[in-house]
């Protein structure tokens, strides 16, 4: 039987690249279906209106809304369309707007269940894979998408194949040192944060220009290894991928075999249209992905797509932590130092993994931490001064406002740190469909609950203490840290956990539907624990993975 | 019309013109966007060394940015304003002195405060965004608070909204 393609793939991120590039390799006609428009290096400038202010990267809320529900003081749920979880809705994705910090998962985050027992009101389980078989593919990405750093030392280094990162580190600011030298009196062990950027211009990109300005924006440069520049670009530069931006898909076809026979997308300008492939890979972000599924109802999925279990949608993953800052004032520090504090560009780069597992007796049993990465503060101008309004008693206007944001702006750098530990997957986190709301196609829009876990933010609290401590060594003022229930919009994982038992889990270990032989789901929407590291890299790793399972699909 | 096609549709005129105009406006009359600049001054005054409300091109802006239904919420808080100040004071906002423009403010501030900081708001974005968007004229919203934008910076027809 023909098919318009091998494979066709839902969503250009993290999770369809690797599918794409893999496929098109290999020899295999894809096409990729994203409902953004395609943007270029061209098309990426400096601009805090189009990145933040203003979304021009992502929905319309009016056209697209999400409905969010959060725990209210009576312990009910309220529903608010104020907030959502778009990430960039554009060919790549979120990729282009990532800050790229590239930790690995480590073995503990494959088996926490079986390392430290369940956790009341959590979901935990045991991945169906072990560290082992995703190892070559973090290796892989290092390569095929380019990571950046140094290997250092430290308790909880995981192990790796290969002695070193491809590419050096790119160029830091001196805060760098001067954080090493606080962990070092502290006896801990700052490691240079892996990036997903280069350094120098290689793989057909150019090197970063160290304008300041990463996280939130598009790269200009191609440095930043998006999905978009690092493999879309070159999967249909083989000949045998096609990219169809501004291509909304409102519905995976299956028939009365359970199988998926066709795609069903809205094209720009709202006609429908229909594509078919052998193998279907849905990765559209995790929330995205679970609506798509429950949208795709069929003779043998009346409660949507795969989901037999009644697990699509479930144990939605945001990232748990904490965060904090410290400022670095001038007036502390010789001219000579301040010079170079000035200097502004090149990143901080530093992390700590030291609490990766917390055996402190005070604290409680030995337990799963997680990271603590030390960022500069995002340098977008209006946000930072947009802070600056709100004082104890009131608005801050007139010449009081203009006095704070002059001293905001020109006594000092600040350093930010930002804590990374386990959302726990509770059954209080999760998507369904609106009832009531829909989309301008129509169609029924994501419903998302966000519980979350106590343990979250005692865990936040704690690692967001401990890099506060870090900065106070480093001389910093004004520091503080604390942690939220509420997660950052960011990261998205869960809702389509993989495992071995088809009760208990949406994906087999290959991350294919347990329920339909041609359908498999690559993006972080897999993970049934989240790992106390940002998902990006291990999204694209096990794509990776998957993409050479639908390899040896396609050829028996 | 959405916001974007309003946009385009309204930069189209503003772009024809040298400097963004007043008279671009479709719902403030022109006392109306007096009370506003008068506002904005207050909320941000120009001082000899550093720039205030109207070296920003604040009014400007804010008609250039405003959508239609936050351009509603805007100009019912002048009204209402305008109201106060006349029951107040007996007097335009802009005939009031500036410890009585600061005191009736404040006043306002206990039921306008969404109001007030979407002013304030607008006026930092005046501040601070690129000058491709009639704000921050010649960066010196930037040079003020020495601040290093990052490059490449938007061109005229790659603004937000042309996208």
């Amino acid at each position: 039987m023909s098919h318009d393609f091998d494979v066709c793939i839902i969503g250009s991120g993290a999770g369809g690249g690797p599918v794409a590039y893999s496929l098109a390799k290999a020899g295999y006609s894809v096409v990729v279906l994203e409902k953004g428009p395609w943007f270029t290096e061209k098309d990426f400038f400096k601009d805090e209106l189009a990145c933040c202010l203003r979304g021009a990267y992502t929905p319309d809320l009016r056209e697209e809304p999400q409905v969010v529900e959060l725990e209210n003081d009576e312990g009910g749920w309220t529903s608010t369309s104020s907030w959502n979880f778009w990430n960039g809705n554009c060919v790549g994705g979120s990729s282009n707007f990532m800050s790229g910090f590239f930790h690995r998962l480590k073995p503990v985050d494959f088996k926490l269940l079986s390392t430290f027992g369940p956790i009341d009101g959590a979901n935990i389980v045991d991945w169906p894979i072990s560290y082992d078989e995703l190892e070559p593919y973090y290796d892989k990405v290092e390569h095929e998408v380019g990571v950046s750093g140094r290997i250092v030392a430290h308790p909880h280094a995981e192990p790796r194949r290969s002695p070193d990162f491809p590419y050096p580190p790119i160029t830091e600011h001196p805060i760098s040192k001067y954080i090493d030298q606080a962990c070092d009196k502290m006896g801990l062990h700052a490691i240079p944060t892996p990036r997903a950027i280069l350094p120098y211009p290689s793989l057909g990109r150019k090197g970063c220009s160290y304008n300041g300005y990463c996280g939130s924006y598009g790269c200009s440069t191609g440095a930043k290894g998006s999905s978009r520049a690092a493999l879309l670009t070159q999967a249909v530069a083989t000949g045998r991928c096609q990219v169809r931006p501004n291509a909304m898909v409102s519905r995976l076809v299956n028939d009365h075999s359970g199988k998926v026979v066709a795609v069903e997308y809205y094209d720009k300008a709202g006609q429908q249209k229909r594509v078919d492939a052998q193998i279907y890979v849905v990765a559209c972000q995790a929330i995205e992905s679970a609506r798509l599924l429950l949208l795709s109802t069929g003779p043998r999925h009346q409660n949507g797509l795969a989901n037999g279990s009644g697990l699509v949608g479930q144990n939605l993953l945001f990232a748990g932590g904490g965060a904090g800052s410290g400022r670095l004032p001038y007036a502390k520090f010789s001219q000579e130092k301040v010079e170079v504090l000035r200097n502004f560009g090149p990143f901080i780069n530093r992390a700590l993994q030291d609490w990766y597992i917390i055996d402190d007796p005070a604290f409680g049993p030995r337990q799963k931490g997680g990271t603590i990465d030390f960022v500069h503060r995002h340098p977008n101008p209006v946000a930072r001064a947009t802070r600056q309004i709100r004082g104890r008693k009131g608005l801050v206007w007139g010449k009081p406002l203009k006095d704070k944001l002059k001293a905001h702006f020109s006594e000092g750098p600040y350093v930010k740190i930002e804590a990374f530990c386990d959302w726990l997957p509770v059954p209080d986190c999760h998507v369904t469909l609106d009832p009531k709301i829909k989309d301008k196609w129509g169609l029924p829009v994501a419903r998302i609950r966000v519980g979350f876990h106590v343990r979250n933010l005692q865990i936040g609290w704690y690692l967001a203490a401990r890099g506060a401590e870090v900065l106070r060594q480093m001389g910093a003022e004004d520091v503080i840290s604390f942690a939220a229930g509420a997660p950052p919009t960011n990261l998205l994982a869960g809702t389509c956990r993989f495992g071995d038992d088809p009760k208990t889990s949406v994906l087999n270990a290959d991350c294919r539907a347990h329920e339909v032989e041609n359908l498999y789901v690559t993006d972080g929407s897999f993970m049934p624990t989240g790992g106390s590291v940002p998902y990006t890299w291990t999204i694209y790793a096990n794509a990776f993975r998957v993409a050479e399972r639908i390899v040896e699909q396609l050829g028996t | 019309m959405d916001r974007r096609t309003f946009l385009i549709q309204t930069t189209g005129t503003i772009a024809a013109m040298s400097t963004p105009s007043l008279a671009a406006s479709t719902s403030l009359t022109p006392d109306e966007w007096q009370t506003l600049a008068a506002v904005q001054e207050h909320l941000f005054p120009s001082e000899p060394d550093s720039p205030g409300a109207k070296d920003i091109n604040a009014t400007a802006y804010l008609d250039f940015v405003l959508a239609p239904v936050e351009r509603e919420f805007i100009k019912n808080g002048v009204l209402q304003l305008e109201k106060m100040a006349q029951s107040i004071e007996g007097k335009q906002f802009i005939a009031l002195s500036s410890e009585q423009r600061e005191r009736l403010l404040r006043r306002f501030e206990t039921k306008g405060k969404r109001w007030i900081s979407t002013i304030l708001r607008y006026i930092l974005e005046a501040l601070l965004t690129d000058p491709i968007y009639g704000g921050n004229p010649n960066a010196i919203g930037w040079k003020w608070l020495d601040h290093q934008p990052g490059f490449p910076r938007p061109p005229a027809n790659k603004r937000y909204y042309l996208l």
